[in-house]
């Protein structure tokens, strides 16, 4: 108390002219940074965004149609070998034996049919990677969604002039939430991720030759 | 042939994991076990067991990078082979996982006859052998 009042004799200001001074500087500076924020996140974090959606769209419809494709290929063959068994069984045959060519004729085409399945079962199993690549790049964006989430709030929180709210806010920590080369990209999307990327396992197998890997 | 080597699998994709388990059994390796993140893979490999660690990269809580780097560390467990397994495919990244130990770099999408080369230069003297591996390329 003592020290306000020895201060507001010094100098032509006084320590409350001075104190509403500094309140406006920081609602500007802040005012600032949320708007550059907020400007970063419209021209490139949304449309990257975008991009991954899309990205994910593409993914998932190519996995589906992958996978039902795989599987219009096998019902023919399980259809045939369910036929081909029905024929050869004593059911509907006046002998009741099937003769040897005829088990032998089932026996090879049945094993070359179910070695067929077998491939494209494996196939189907491959193709349901698309979750775990799709489930990463989801989660970049859910990120985003959280930092405009978290932006949009420090913006509305400066809309009413209340110099006590603007001093409390401070800005989201973004830098914490950005992906770098250790923590991990994800899947490299078209038009979003630039930078040397290796293309083939064969770039990936060289580059660790190098370091006698 | 059934191959005798202890794989820990580490992703935290469940679908992922369940797919790359399911390509390891067809190549023969029947001895499978999973972890959701490196805090969980931890305890697993101190326990001492694990002949192979195959892990993604992009994890929440420790990526993968970390994890190797970390096994890399331990005295007991530290010149574990440790194959990455990962959708990571910037150039740099490959380097760090090189220059932090990986013995080798899988990039997603992959298919069942890389994770055999794989594993087969890493353990030369328990080839696995399938006919899924051969025909699929």
């Amino acid at each position: 108390m003592a020290y306000r009042r020895h201060a507001e004799c010094v100098g032509g200001e006084s320590v409350d002219g001075l104190r509403e001074i500094t309140a406006d500087l920081s609602k500007a500076l802040s005012r600032f940074r949320v708007e550059t924020r907020l400007d970063e996140l419209a021209r490139k974090n949304v449309p990257d965004a975008r991009h991954r959606l899309e990205h994910v769209l593409q993914m998932t419809d190519s996995a589906a149609h992958r996978t039902l494709d795989l599987v219009e290929q096998a019902y023919p063959l399980a259809d045939r070998i369910v036929e081909r068994a029905a024929a050869l069984s004593s059911n509907g045959r006046a002998d009741i034996r099937p003769s040897g060519p005829e088990l032998e004729a089932f026996l090879a085409e049945t094993t070359s049919d179910a070695g067929r399945m077998r491939e494209q079962l494996s196939e189907v199993l491959l193709a349901q990677g698309y979750q775990d690549l799709t489930g990463q790049i989801i989660r970049g964006v859910l990120g985003l969604v959280t930092d405009v989430e978290a932006t949009l709030e420090r913006l509305m929180a400066l809309a009413p002039l209340d110099s006590v709210a603007i001093l409390e806010y401070g800005l989201p920590d973004v830098l914490a939430c950005s992906p770098d080369s250790s923590t991990g990209f994800g899947p490299v999307v078209p038009l979003v991720d630039a930078g040397p990327v290796v293309d083939r396992q064969s770039d990936a197998d060289a580059l660790l030759r190098e370091f006698g890997r | 042939m059934s191959k005798h080597i202890n794989i820990l699998v580490v992703d935290d994709y469940s679908t992922m994991r369940r797919i790359i388990k399911n390509i390891l059994h067809e190549l023969g390796y029947r001895n499978v076990q999973e972890a959701a993140d490196g805090n969980a893979a931890l305890p697993i490999l101190a326990g001492g067991t694990i002949d192979l660690l195959v892990t993604d990269w992009n994890m929440p809580g420790m990526p993968g990078l970390d994890l190797l780097k970390r096994v890399r560390e331990n005295s007991s467990y530290g010149s574990l082979p440790v194959l990455m397994l990962t959708a990571e495919a910037k150039r740099e990244q490959i380097v760090e996982a090189a220059r932090a130990g990986a013995s080798g770099y899988i990039i997603k999408p992959f298919t069942p006859a890389t994770l055999k080369s794989k594993i087969d230069k890493l353990f030369p003297d328990s080839p696995a052998v399938s006919s899924v591996a051969a025909s699929g390329s």
